[in-house]
């Protein structure tokens, strides 16, 4: 029984990071953010109205943030 | 039932070991420029198909300027450099830009809109193959090297402030 339970947790233990290194996770680098620093990606197109939005939320909630980061996608904002 | 048991151990193991090997060699092998240290030397190609090496530059004070049409502060950035260059460029100052623009369309489109045009090389690499070299961490990344080829000043992103401490970083390495 208790034998059964210790191969599980091994097999798991060597699974998981196997199979960890197959997502093939890449980072986008800086240079490479122009499609992200399109204007198409950003979601409020108009942005007086966004705010005006905002802050209405931010009264009715009575709570703020947590509506996206202020970038212009190149990392430097 | 022992002896899978040790399998199971070792391989196990082993996968964790992989693991933390593979997660050290990312770190090693994560491009890295530090101060102070040569500059790597890369070699590129201007719109014009003109080829440009830094190796060339050596006894010149070196602005590498990594920028792309899509970015908004390299927009704001790149007629201040090219003043500048008009500036020092008589005393062995020279800007090598580097467009990182997929499509050499946008990048030559950009440069027609300018006011003034740029006298220095705009090299254009859409395969972002220089900008790795240096371990960009934003855009535009401004690099200074000296005139024995050492990086001494980075900047990362561009504002009003950037351009005192740029125009102040050219003369210090230039009177050295």
């Amino acid at each position: 029984m208790q034998d059964g339970r210790l191969r599980k947790t091994l097999l798991l233990l060597g699974v998981l990071p196997l199979a960890a290194s197959f997502t093939n996770c890449a980072t986008v680098q800086p240079w490479q953010r122009g499609e992200l620093a399109d204007p198409i990606m950003i979601f409020n197109e108009n942005p007086i109205e966004a705010g005006i939005n905002e802050h209405y939320l931010d009264y009715r909630e009575g709570s703020t943030g947590a509506t996206g980061a202020q970038s212009g996608g190149c990392g430097c904002g | 039932m022992k002896r899978n048991l040790l399998i199971l151990s070792a391989l196990a193991l082993s996968a964790l070991a992989l693991s933390a090997l593979a997660l050290l060699c990312a770190i090693a092998f994560a491009g890295s420029n530090p101060m102070n240290t040569a500059a790597p030397t890369f070699s590129g190609k201007t719109a014009q198909g003109q080829i440009i090496n830094l190796a060339d530059y050596k006894g010149k004070v070196v602005l590498l300027d990594f920028w792309a049409s899509w970015c908004g502060p390299c927009r704001e950035e790149f007629p201040f450099l090219v003043k500048l260059h008009e500036k020092a460029k008589r005393g062995n100052f020279s800007v090598i830009a580097i467009n990182v623009d997929t499509e050499i369309e946008k990048m030559k489109e950009f440069l027609s809109k300018l006011e003034v045009q740029p006298s220095f090389p705009v090299i254009s690499d859409a395969q972002g193959k220089i900008p790795a070299m240096f371990d960009l961490k934003g855009m535009p990344t401004t690099i200074l090297i000296d005139k024995k080829g050492v990086v001494r000043y980075r900047h990362t992103g561009f504002t009003e402030v950037e351009k005192e401490k740029l125009v102040e970083e050219v003369k210090s390495l230039l009177v050295e």
